[in-house]
């Protein structure tokens, strides 16, 4: 071996520091969690003895809890609760490996009112990542905090938060012979429900306006069901179809300029779509088997529905316009009421997986399927308008309850319990005052 | 012919004069060829010669008296006739040899003009054939004397070039000969210059060995300290990383970090995002959890440890 060819090996095998490509350290493992995050109880300024009527820390870490996202810190952990930037020492959130830290303070703002300051932290760099100083009162310190949830959450993740969404549901009160119905609209977290319409017979199938101001829905005068359509926030309403037989399922395009609904004028339910302005109506969907539940995707272009044409319910597509109708999923001998997420990709619907009736989330480009849900009777899943999260009714006990998932499925909870049986929810898109 | 006119231009005149001569000869001299000619007497012909010399008019002698003055005047006549046909006839004569005289005069004359033409004619042929003679002689002496010049010179060169290629043997031979020392003189300096070189390659050799195999030991050593903290890093990093929900296989990010000299975190910076803001900032608070991360002991190695990079590329879904 001549020495050139020696060093040549030599330096292969050992390559001085200077040849060395720079050190390089690869990181495969790691835990898939909730990030963690401390949300110091915000501190009251004001008479001690008249507290605010809502915990705003409480209801932001809930919300963020909500999403799957975060692992906030519960408060009895929590080694010390500043208010000021002044007041932190980020050495004590680094040894309970908290990533975030919010902290905040209430102030009296005049009668009835407040004013909420908070600031959001990373701890291990020890910078402010945010700060906000808002004025309200006591009605909208809970809207508040969830816009404080929201402020977090898109700061952290980069995909803004639906907290300060709301949710539209029905619930059934009363007994057989006495049964009474109201349409609600509560908080994303359950919270803060307002009845704004009440009935003894039944209300189906709420869909929020695209604007977030009006809900469609269908309800029944002496047994005879109808679509209309109110205003959320003055109860004005007007009837929009009460045809002969079946109107049901109603559901606005995405530029709130058509209703599509199932009718059964012509025979069988079919699906049609109206045009708002002018009253005029287009049947979509012709076929002798019941076509049903349409949703439209966020472009506008095609719609889904549930479609039993093929021996068993299942969910179909066709162009908005009218045309081919192609067949969308094929696993499990039932899957129904589908609606679209906002990104268009994804469709959550209603799948049976045995005896059960569990929620599923289909990635349409790759046509997978993941269920997400284990109930028994999951039904109405709708997703958050930033497609985070999907709120549905589930079983609990004997009666339905509000719950929510995050896409993923990693979160599951149950949100704030009614009483009485709380069926049909539906998300609310962004409110586009 | 022109070319011969004018070369000789003297004969050639003198040969033309000749002949322009000889041509008016024939001509005008053609008389002299025929016999001469009983001339008619003419008024014209006498009264010419006539001028020239008059015969001596005779003077009649004085006449005898009357009877016989008829005869003698009879007789005189008669003798007077006699003696000028005796006159007219020897007045003939005398023109006729004049004539002849003339005549004859006449014919040398030409004849001595030809004769004498014709020796200018030869006396310049001569003095041109003398005159060419001249020049080829003159031209033949030239050549020679050219041939001799050029074969003196020829000579010349010839010895010149002997005599160079003398010098350039003898040149050649001396360099040859200096090559030959200076050549003998290299060798014997590259020899000892060899031997130096080969001892201190020897020496450098055994010297490099010595220190390969003790950088080959640190090497080693370093490899494995350099590996055990590398494992170690990973260890802490990992155990202190969250990945956010849903945030799984497929997304990768690289962060640089810079740390103090006992482990301590000075700088975390994403140098790769991986388009997922959650994802990225996990994957800084992870370093920022394992704070102080491992050190070597070596000082060497610290530097190494001081700046680099981690790739967070989760592989379980």
């Amino acid at each position: 071996m001549t020495p050139l060819l020696r060093l040549l090996l030599f330096l292969l095998l050992f390559p001085p520091l200077w040849a060395r490509a720079e050190l390089v350290i690869e990181i495969t493992e790691g835990v898939e969690g909730a990030l963690p995050i401390a949300v110091v109880p915000f501190r009251w300024e004001g008479d001690p003895t008249r507290p605010p009527p809502q915990s705003v820390a409480e209801i932001v870490a809930a919300d963020l809890h909500r999403s799957g996202y975060f692992k906030p810190l519960p408060p009895v952990e929590m080694p010390a609760r500043p208010a000021t930037t002044a007041e932190v020492d980020f050495r004590d959130w680094r040894a309970l490996k908290q990533d975030h830290l919010v902290i905040g303070r209430i102030e009296p703002n005049g009668p009835g009112g407040y004013r909420v300051t908070f600031k959001l932290f990373d701890v291990y760099k020890g910078e402010q990542l945010m700060g906000y100083a808002f004025t309200t009162t006591a009605a909208d310190l809970r809207h508040l905090a969830h816009h404080i949830a929201d402020l977090v959450y898109e700061t952290l993740t980069g995909t803004p938060g639906a907290f300060a969404t709301r949710i539209a549901y029905v619930v059934s009160e009363g007994t057989l012979t006495q049964p009474k119905l109201s349409l609600r609209v509560a908080d994303s977290d359950g919270h803060n429900a307002q009845v704004i319409l009440t009935s003894d017979e039944p209300i189906l199938s709420p869909a929020w306006s695209p604007d977030g101001k009006k809900l469609a829905y269908v309800a029944f005068e002496n047994g005879r069901p109808a679509i209309w359509i109110q205003e959320v926030f003055t109860g004005k309403r007007r009837k929009i179809a009460s045809f002969k037989g079946i109107n049901g399922a109603p559901a606005f395009s995405p530029d709130g300029r058509y209703l599509a609904m199932t009718l059964s004028k012509d025979g069988n339910p079919d699906i049609y779509v109206m045009d708002l302005a002018r009253g005029t109506l287009r049947r979509l969907v012709r076929h002798w088997a019941i076509d049903t539940e349409p949703a439209w995707s966020p472009d506008g272009r095609h719609l889904v529905f549930t479609s039993d044409r093929g021996g068993s319910p299942q969910i179909y597509r066709i162009p908005a316009a009218g045309g081919e109708v192609e067949r969308i999923t094929f696993e499990n001998s039932y899957n129904a009421r589908a609606s679209y997420a906002p990104d268009g990709k994804r469709l959550t619907f209603i799948t049976r997986v045995g005896r059960d009736f569990r929620i599923a989330v289909m990635d349409l480009a790759r046509g997978s399927m993941t269920v997400l849900t284990d109930g028994t009777l999951d039904e109405s899943p709708s997703f958050a308008p930033n497609g985070s999260m999907i709120i549905y009714a589930t079983r609990y006990g004997d009666r339905g309850v509000l719950a929510a998932v995050s896409t993923d499925g990693r979160v599951r909870q149950r949100l704030a319990l009614e009483k009485g049986d709380v069926r049909d929810p539906v998300w609310s898109p962004y409110y586009q005052p | 012919m022109w070319e011969l006119i004018r070369r000789y231009p003297v004969g050639f005149a003198l040969a033309l004069g000749l002949h322009l001569v000889i041509v008016a000869l024939m001509v005008f001299g053609l008389d002299w060829l025929h016999p001469p000619q009983p001339v008619t007497p003419k008024g014209a012909v006498v009264q010419a010669r006539l001028v020239e010399t008059p015969p001596p008019r005779k003077i009649a002698p004085p006449q005898p008296p009357e009877r016989t003055r008829a005869e003698a005047e009879r007789k005189r006549l008669e003798a007077e006739r006699k003696k000028r046909l005796e006159a007219e006839k020897k007045r003939k004569a005398e023109a006729e040899k004049r004539r002849r005289e003339a005549e004859r005069r006449r014919k040398a004359e030409a004849e001595k003009k030809r004769l004498e033409a014709e020796s200018a004619a030869r006396r310049q042929a001569e003095r041109e054939a003398a005159a060419k003679r001249a020049e080829l002689e003159r031209k033949k002496r030239l050549e020679e004397k050219k041939r001799r010049e050029a074969e003196a010179r020829r000579k010349a060169e010839e010895a010149e070039r002997k005599r160079a290629e003398a010098e350039r043997k003898r040149f050649e031979a001396e360099r040859k000969k200096r090559l030959e020392a200076e050549k003998k003189r290299k060798a014997e300096a590259e020899k000892r210059r060899r031997e130096a070189e080969r001892r201190r390659k020897a020496e450098a050799e055994k010297k490099r060995r010595e220190a390969e195999s003790a950088a080959r030991r640190q090497a080693e050593q370093d490899a494995r300290e350099r590996d055990r903290i590398t494992a170690a890093i990973k260890r802490k990093v990992e155990g202190a990383w969250i990945r956010p929900p849903g945030s799984g296989r497929g997304l990768e990010a690289q962060v640089r970090v810079r740390l103090a000299r006992n482990g301590s975190v000075l700088l975390v910076q994403v140098i790769k995002s991986s388009g997922n803001l959650a994802f990225d900032r996990s994957v800084e608070a992870a370093v920022y959890k394992a704070d102080p991360l491992p050190m070597p002991e070596s000082p060497r190695l610290i530097e190494e440890f001081r700046d680099f990079t981690f790739i967070f590329r989760p592989s379980n879904p």
